[in-house]
């Protein structure tokens, strides 16, 4: 499904659809299997989010990157429920180079799902500010490969915070700008949905886990009543809430990283032989009419 | 290196600099090309002749180490004129970047090195574009 189709199949739906939505809701960390009750309700949004896949990493912490996503796409694929769209929240590559990018996109065009989006990790610009991510993964993206859409109701908004990296994650005026325009028509009832790499909040700036200008766009997101942001990047589950925004970091389907400042720096974590698939996993995010808000299920890989 | 054979426009590229490193001559522009396609011509990369001993030059004050994620020494000063040589000793890849861009660095791999002259006086904050919480700083002394 294109960004095009997609926007005709949200307006559909939509039409008929209230989505009530007060706060999210975490049902489920690292469990097996679906969302209880999410099966076959054709009004709910259900979205999967993968993350930092690092196609293209070779150390110890895990030996077979593209396995470890190649079985998370499978599982993506063994959901009771199609996922109206896949969101891959950066690092899709290791290194940025062309034949990882085709890589990933080769190994996406296989997950059963409404459509297949992304947004780039600084992994997906190492060395062009994301040229190259774009030639792939940016065709209808606005700036640096920023964008929206409306799927049954929630908005939702993909945003480019690792590309004009200092240490913490950069939004730039140009796309804080955009995002005034992209909100200024939308009702306060509206649920918004947001997806960026690095953390929006700041998870743990020393490092690198926050951005240094996402206060501008979190004003201009304070009116909503429902307001969910979801990042990849530090590759473990972390939730904060600010008001009436929430925030919830995914974990990655490549290696672990320490917990915040559990020592020297956010380097890879070798685990013990067998402990390594505990750390990886899939979210499934589920926006049900007149629920209390998304439904959030992380999912350890199968 | 088993990314040689299942990407072939890296393998090429990051193969060509470790067969070089291996024959042990003709490196440098190799290296150059690999590593330095967007940096002044003042710069130069290469792969040292000893990958088992990156850290064997800073006796001479002008080399930094990329191990276990971090740039050591953090914050070197060095006189005006300096070139400077980082070599990395992680497994990982690492760049190094200068915040106003004045230098910048392929990809290095395990035992490559990176090379770049300070012309002018000043401080010069950089990081790993790859690793950013990798931050650290040349101060160039007239």
């Amino acid at each position: 499904m294109t960004r095009r189709q997609l926007l005709r199949h949200a307006t559909w739906f939509g039409a008929a659809v209230v989505v009530t939505v007060a706060g999210a809701e975490t049902i489920s960390h690292v469990l097996g299997g679906s969302t209880p009750g999410a099966a076959a309700d054709p009004a709910a949004l259900h979205i999967v989010q993968v993350s930092d896949s690092h196609i293209g990493f070779t150390g110890p912490a895990n030996t077979d990157v593209t396995g470890s996503f190649a079985k998370a796409l499978a599982d993506v694929n063994k959901l009771k429920v199609t996922p109206d769209f896949v969101m891959h929240t950066g690092d899709l590559t290791h290194l940025s180079t062309p034949a990882q990018f085709d890589q990933v996109h080769q190994m996406m065009k296989g997950v059963r799902a409404g459509g297949v989006f992304t947004v780039p990790g600084e992994h997906d610009a190492v060395d062009d500010h994301g040229d190259k991510y774009r030639q792939v993964f940016g065709a209808g993206t606005h700036g640096d490969g920023w964008y929206s859409l409306d799927v049954k109701g929630v908005h939702v908004v993909a945003l480019v915070n690792s590309l004009i990296l200092e240490k913490l994650g950069h939004l730039g005026q140009d796309q804080i700008d955009w995002v005034r325009q992209d909100l200024a028509g939308l009702s306060a009832d509206t649920p918004i949905l947001v997806f960026s790499h690095i953390p929006l909040f700041a998870m743990y700036p020393q490092w690198g886990w926050g951005t240094d200008d996402a206060m501008q766009v979190l004003a201009l997101l304070r009116r909503f009543s429902s307001v969910t942001c979801l990042n990849g990047h530090v590759h473990q589950l972390f939730n904060y809430t600010d008001g009436r925004i929430t925030f919830h970091s995914a974990t990655t389907t490549a290696y672990p990283l320490p917990k915040p400042g559990d020592g020297p720096g956010p380097t890879p974590q070798t685990l013990p032989a067998g402990k390594l698939k505990d750390a990886l996993g899939i979210r499934e995010v589920t926006f049900r009419p007149g629920g209390p808000g998304p439904a959030i299920a992380d999912h350890t890989l199968v | 290196m088993d990314m040689n054979k299942k990407f072939t426009r890296a393998g090429a590229v990051i193969g060509g600099v470790a067969l070089c490193g291996l024959l042990l001559s003709a490196c440098s522009g190799g290296g150059a090309a690999q590593a330095a396609d967007t940096a002044p011509a003042s710069t130069t990369a290469s792969v040292p002749a000893d990958l088992g001993m990156p850290a064997a030059a800073s006796s001479s004050g002008s080399s930094v180490l990329i191990d276990k994620y971090m740039f050591g020494p953090d914050k070197l000063t060095v006189p005006v004129g300096t070139t400077v040589t980082w070599t990395n000793n992680d497994a990982d890849q690492h760049t190094v970047l200068a915040k106003d861009d004045t230098f910048r660095s392929g990809s290095l791999a395990k035992g490559q090195s990176f090379s770049f002259k300070f012309d002018r006086a000043g401080s010069y904050d950089y990081r790993c574009s790859i690793h950013p919480f990798m931050v650290a700083t040349v101060v160039v002394t007239q």
